[in-house]
C-alpha cells in the first residue's frame, strides 16, 4: 500500500494506491491523520495547515474491506468537525463496490 | 493500556448486587402480576446485562448459569411460556445462586465448590424442564423476530401484503391501519435487522462485508444505513477494531430459520436484532430502546429503526421547513408530530424514541451528579467539620471578649458559613432507607412461604433519610422484628379465618421523622402479645412478683430482657421474644429506643427511634451550679420560670402546673447531685421525647450551641442520664443530657408513686 499526500492552495489530496485492508489499517491510519494534523479542533488556534477541503484518490486502490471504510468515515467526520470538506475524487471497482454495499456515497 | 482488573471486578459486583436486587424486586412484582410486561422486559434486562459484563470480564461460570436464565426469560417474554409462581419461585433460587456466583468469580477462586455446582446441575435441569427447548438451540438476539412474527394476523400475511408492500417501500403514506386489526403495526414489509458488531470481528478474520454479499443473495436489501457512531476521536480509534453497525431492510421470500442461520457464524462477534415483516409497533420500540446509540434526531432514529423509510423521513423534513417559513420559527412543529399527523408514523413508535431522548438525558445530567466516594473520607471530612466548629466557637468567644468591631463582623461571617459547612457535610452522609426496607419484600415473601402463611408487606415512607451508618446497622434489628412477627405474631391463614379476620396478614414498615427522632416501625395485624403469658413466664423467672401489677408497656418491655429470649420457651409463648434483646442492644448502640406496643388479637407494632445524626447536633446549654450541661435542641419544647409556690411544693410533689397540664418533672440538682445552692430563680426547660413531655430544672439558661458529641469512655459507659460529652469554644467540657433516659425515668416513678 501506499500513500502519496500532495498539497496545494488549500487542497489536500491523498492518492492511495493498493489494499486499503485491515492488514494496513494502522499504517493507513497514520499516514492519513499525520496529513489532515490540525484537523483536530482541539489543536491549537489555526486548525489547517493550509488544508480546506480534503479529497481521496481511490483509483489505484485495489482491495478494500470494513477497516478501510471505516477510516474513511473518521477521516469525514474529523474533518467536518473543522468544517473542511471530504470528497472522493475518484473510485476504483473495488471501492465503488463497497461504498455501494454499505450505502455510504450520500456522505462524500 | 494498564487496566487495573480488580477494581474493574469491584465494580461489577457492586453493579451485579443492585442489578440482583433489581432482578429479586421484578420477581415479586412478576409474583402478583405474572402479566406484566414491563417488568418482564427489566428483568431480562437485567439478566442480560449480568451476562454481557461477565463475559467481558471474563467469569465464565456467571456468564455461563445467566444465559440459561436469560434462555428461560426470553420464553417468557415472548408469551410461549406464561409465568406461574412455580416459575418465579424457581427465577428466585436462580437469582440466589447467581449471587453466590459472582462472589466466587470476584474472589478469583478458580473452582467451584462441589454443592455449589450440584445447586447449578440441579437448577439448570429445573430450568430446561420448564422449557424443553430454551436451552437448545436458542441463542441470544432471535427473541424479537419470534416475537414479532407471532402477532402476525394471519390475514396480513397472505391477502393484503400486496398492498402493504407498495405502500411502505415506495415511501407513499398509508393513513390508516388496514380495517380489523387490533395490534398497530409497522407498514414496513420488509424484515428489519439490525446489527451491531463487537470490536475484535474484524482482528477474528470475520467482515461483515461477506454478510451483506450473503444478504443480497437471501433477498432485496431495501435499505441500509451504516452506523458509525460509537466510533471514537482519531487519538482513540483503533484501526483494526469494528466500530460498525448496520440497520438492514430485507425484502425476501426466505422463512426466519434461514434468516436467522444467516447470522449463525458471527453470533459471538455481534448483537443481532431480527424483526419480521409488519412487526408490531412494540418491538419497534424495543428496538429503538435496545439500540445503544445516541439518538441524534428523532426522524434519524426512526429511520434507522426502519419504521420510516428515507423519503417518509425527507417529506417529513419539508414539511417542518415550510411550515417554519409560513408561520415563524416560534410555531415550529416537532418531527414527531408531524410525522404522527401525516399518519406516517405510530405515535406509540415516537414516543419511544422521545422517551429514549429523554432518557439518555437523565443518564447523562445523573452521571455528573452523583458520584461513589470511599466512606472513609466521608468520615474524615465530618470529624473535621467537628473540630473546624469547636475553634469557631471559640473564635467566637475571643471576638466576643476583645470587642473589635471588624473582628467580630467577620467572625458572625465565618461563623454563619462554618454552620453551613457543617449543615452540608451532615447530609452528605444522609440516605434513603427505602433499599433497606426493600429486602424485607424477599424475606417475608419467603418466611411466609416456609411457614404457610399468606402475608404482604406494605412499605411506606421509604424516602425518609437516615445517617449512613445508621442504615446500616439498623438492617438487622429490623431483621429479628420482623421474623418474630412472622413467626409468633401472625396466625396461621385457618386460625385467621376463624378470628374474622382477612386470610392475608399485612406487615408494615414504616419510617418517619418525629421531633429530632426517626421512628421506625414494623407492625403486624397477627395476634399481639399476649399480656398474661409474659407475666407468668417473668414470674416464673423471677423478674416479676406474683400479684405484681404492672403497666402494659413494662410487660411489654420484659420481652427485650436477656433472660427472656430463650427460644423454646418462647415459642409456647404467643408473643415475641427471640433476639429481642440483640434488638435493644442495637438500638441502643445507635442512641435510639425501642418499644413494644400491641393489641391483643388484632396485632403489635414495635416502635424504633432513633437519633437524626450521630455525630454533631444542635444543643441547648444550660447551666447547673458551676456545670455545663446540653441537651438536643430539637427536644426543647419551651422554657419557663419555677413559680414561687411550685418551689415550695417541690418537696411534696414533682409536678407542675403548665396552663393546666400536669407537667412532672426532675431537678436536675438532685440527680446530679449539684453543689451549692439553688439560685432564687430557677427555669423549667420542656423536653419532649416519644410524645410525652417533662421538665427539667436548672439555673441557668445559656442558650444554643453547636455540638459535636463526643462518646464518654468505657468506664462512663453506665452513666444514668449522660450521653456523652462536648468540648466548648473555650475549651471547657460540658455533658450532653441523655434526655430519653430522663423521660423514662420520669415515667417509671410516676407508675411506681400512685398517682
Amino acid at each position: 500500500m501506499n500513500v502519496k499526500v500532495e498539497k496545494a492552495g488549500g487542497l489536500t489530496r491523498f492518492s492511495i494506491e493498493g489494499d486499503m485492508t485491515i492488514y494496513h489499517a494502522g499504517e493507513l491510519k497514520k499516514s492519513i491523520f499525520e496529513n489532515l494534523q490540525g484537523a483536530e479542533p482541539s489543536q491549537g488556534v489555526e486548525p489547517l495547515q493550509g488544508a480546506e477541503a480534503v479529497e481521496f484518490d481511490l483509483n489505484a486502490v485495489s482491495d478494500m474491506d470494513t477497516a478501510g471504510v471505516q477510516l474513511l468515515m473518521l477521516a469525514l467526520r474529523e474533518a467536518k468537525a473543522c468544517r473542511k470538506s471530504v470528497k472522493i475524487a475518484a473510485h476504483s471497482n473495488a471501492t465503488k463496490k463497497i461504498f455501494d454495499l454499505y450505502n455510504l456515497n450520500g456522505y462524500f | 493500556m494498564d487496566i487495573d482488573v480488580s477494581q474493574i471486578r469491584q465494580t461489577f459486583v457492586a453493579e451485579s448486587a443492585e442489578l440482583l436486587q433489581e432482578l429479586e424486586n421484578s420477581l415479586l412484582i412478576l409474583e402478583g402480576s405474572p402479566e406484566d410486561t414491563d417488568t418482564i422486559h427489566s428483568l431480562f434486562r437485567a439478566v442480560h446485562t449480568i451476562k454481557g459484563s461477565a463475559g467481558v470480564l471474563g467469569m465464565e461460570a456467571v456468564e455461563k448459569f445467566a444465559h440459561a436464565v436469560e434462555s428461560l426469560l426470553s420464553k417468557v417474554r415472548e408469551s410461549s411460556l406464561h409465568i406461574t409462581k412455580d416459575i418465579v419461585a424457581l427465577l428466585l433460587e436462580c437469582r440466589d445462586h447467581m449471587a453466590v456466583l459472582v462472589d466466587l468469580s470476584a474472589a478469583a477462586s478458580a473452582s467451584m465448590p462441589e454443592d455449589v455446582a450440584g445447586q447449578e446441575m440441579i437448577l439448570i435441569d429445573r430450568l430446561r424442564s420448564m422449557s424443553p427447548q430454551a436451552l437448545s438451540g436458542d441463542l441470544m438476539g432471535g427473541e424479537h423476530g419470534r416475537a414479532a412474527q407471532k402477532h402476525v394476523p394471519a390475514g396480513l400475511e397472505r391477502g393484503e401484503e400486496g398492498a402493504a408492500v407498495k405502500g411502505t417501500v415506495e415511501g407513499c403514506h398509508t393513513p390508516q391501519p388496514p380495517e380489523g386489526q387490533s395490534v398497530p403495526e409497522t407498514r414496513t414489509d420488509a424484515w428489519h435487522i439490525s446489527l451491531r458488531f463487537s470490536r475484535e470481528i474484524l482482528k477474528n478474520g470475520m467482515d461483515p462485508i461477506t454478510l451483506i454479499n450473503y444478504l443480497h443473495r437471501l433477498g432485496a436489501v431495501v435499505n441500509l444505513t451504516s452506523i458509525f457512531d460509537s466510533m471514537p476521536g482519531a487519538a482513540d480509534m483503533d484501526p483494526e477494531c469494528c466500530y460498525l453497525g448496520l440497520e438492514i431492510d430485507l425484502k425476501t421470500d426466505a422463512g426466519k430459520k434461514k434468516i436467522d442461520d444467516a447470522f449463525e457464524f458471527i453470533r459471538n462477534d455481534a448483537t443481532v436484532h431480527i424483526l419480521a415483516p409488519h412487526s408490531r409497533v412494540e418491538s419497534f420500540k424495543e428496538l429503538i430502546k435496545s439500540l445503544p446509540e445516541d439518538p441524534v434526531l428523532l426522524g434519524e432514529i426512526l429511520l434507522r429503526g426502519g419504521t420510516l423509510t428515507s423519503s417518509e423521513l425527507k417529506d417529513a423534513l419539508r414539511t417542518q421547513d415550510v411550515e417554519a417559513r409560513s408561520e415563524g420559527a416560534a410555531s415550529k412543529r416537532f418531527i414527531g408530530e408531524i410525522l404522527v399527523s401525516e399518519g406516517a408514523v405510530y405515535p406509540e413508535v415516537v414516543d419511544a424514541a422521545l422517551e429514549k431522548q429523554k432518557k439518555n438525558q437523565m443518564f447523562k445530567s445523573r452521571e455528573i451528579s452523583t458520584l461513589r466516594i470511599d466512606a472513609s473520607k466521608l468520615d474524615t471530612l465530618v470529624t473535621l467539620v467537628g473540630e473546624l466548629v469547636i475553634s469557631s466557637a471559640s473564635i467566637d468567644q475571643h471576638s466576643n471578649r476583645i470587642q473589635d468591631p471588624w473582628l467580630k463582623e467577620s467572625a458572625s461571617l465565618m461563623l454563619r458559613l462554618v454552620e453551613e459547612v457543617r449543615e452540608s457535610s451532615m447530609r452528605l452522609r444522609m440516605v434513603p432507607i427505602g433499599e433497606t426496607f426493600s429486602r424485607f419484600n424477599r424475606v417475608v415473601r419467603d418466611l411466609g412461604m416456609e411457614s404457610g402463611k399468606d402475608i404482604r408487606i406494605v412499605i411506606s415512607g421509604g424516602d425518609t433519610e437516615l445517617d449512613k451508618t445508621v442504615v446500616e446497622k439498623i438492617n438487622d434489628p429490623l431483621m429479628h422484628i420482623v421474623r418474630n412477627a412472622i413467626d409468633h405474631g401472625i396466625e396461621t391463614p385457618a386460625v385467621r379465618r376463624e378470628s374474622g379476620k382477612p386470610e392475608k396478614a399485612t406487615i408494615r414498615l414504616d419510617a418517619y421523622h418525629d421531633a429530632g427522632c426517626i421512628v421506625i416501625e414494623v407492625s403486624d395485624d397477627g395476634r399481639g402479645l399476649d399480656r398474661d403469658k409474659i407475666m407468668q413466664k417473668a414470674v416464673s423467672i423471677g423478674m416479676a412478683s406474683p400479684g405484681q401489677l404492672l403497666p402494659d408497656n413494662e410487660i411489654y418491655g420484659l420481652i427485650f430482657k436477656p433472660g427472656f429470649s430463650t427460644a423454646d420457651e418462647v415459642t409456647k409463648l404467643s408473643g415475641r421474644g427471640v433476639g429481642m434483646d440483640v434488638v435493644k442492644r442495637n438500638v441502643e448502640a445507635l442512641r435510639g429506643t425501642v418499644e413494644v406496643k400491641s393489641k391483643e388479637g388484632a396485632g403489635a407494632a414495635v416502635v424504633i427511634r432513633l437519633p437524626l445524626t450521630l455525630a454533631i447536633i444542635d444543643g441547648f446549654m444550660v447551666g447547673l451550679d458551676n456545670s455545663l450541661y446540653v441537651m438536643p435542641l430539637d427536644m426543647v419544647v419551651e422554657c419557663v420560670e419555677l413559680g414561687e409556690a411550685d418551689r415550695h411544693a417541690s418537696s411534696r410533689r414533682n409536678y407542675v402546673n403548665l396552663r393546666g397540664e400536669i407537667l412532672p418533672y426532675l431537678r436536675l440538682r438532685e440527680i446530679f447531685d449539684a453543689h451549692g445552692d439553688a439560685p432564687r430563680y430557677e427555669h423549667v426547660v420542656v423536653v419532649k421525647y416519644a410524645g410525652q413531655k417533662i421538665g427539667l430544672v436548672v439555673d441557668e439558661l445559656l442558650g444554643e450551641v453547636q455540638t459535636v458529641i463526643k462518646s464518654l469512655g468505657r468506664i462512663y459507659r453506665d452513666l444514668q442520664g449522660i450521653s456523652g460529652a462536648t468540648i466548648l469554644g473555650s475549651g471547657q467540657v460540658a455533658l450532653i443530657l441523655d434526655v430519653p433516659r430522663l423521660v423514662q425515668a420520669v415515667q417509671r416513678e410516676a407508675a411506681a408513686s400512685p398517682a
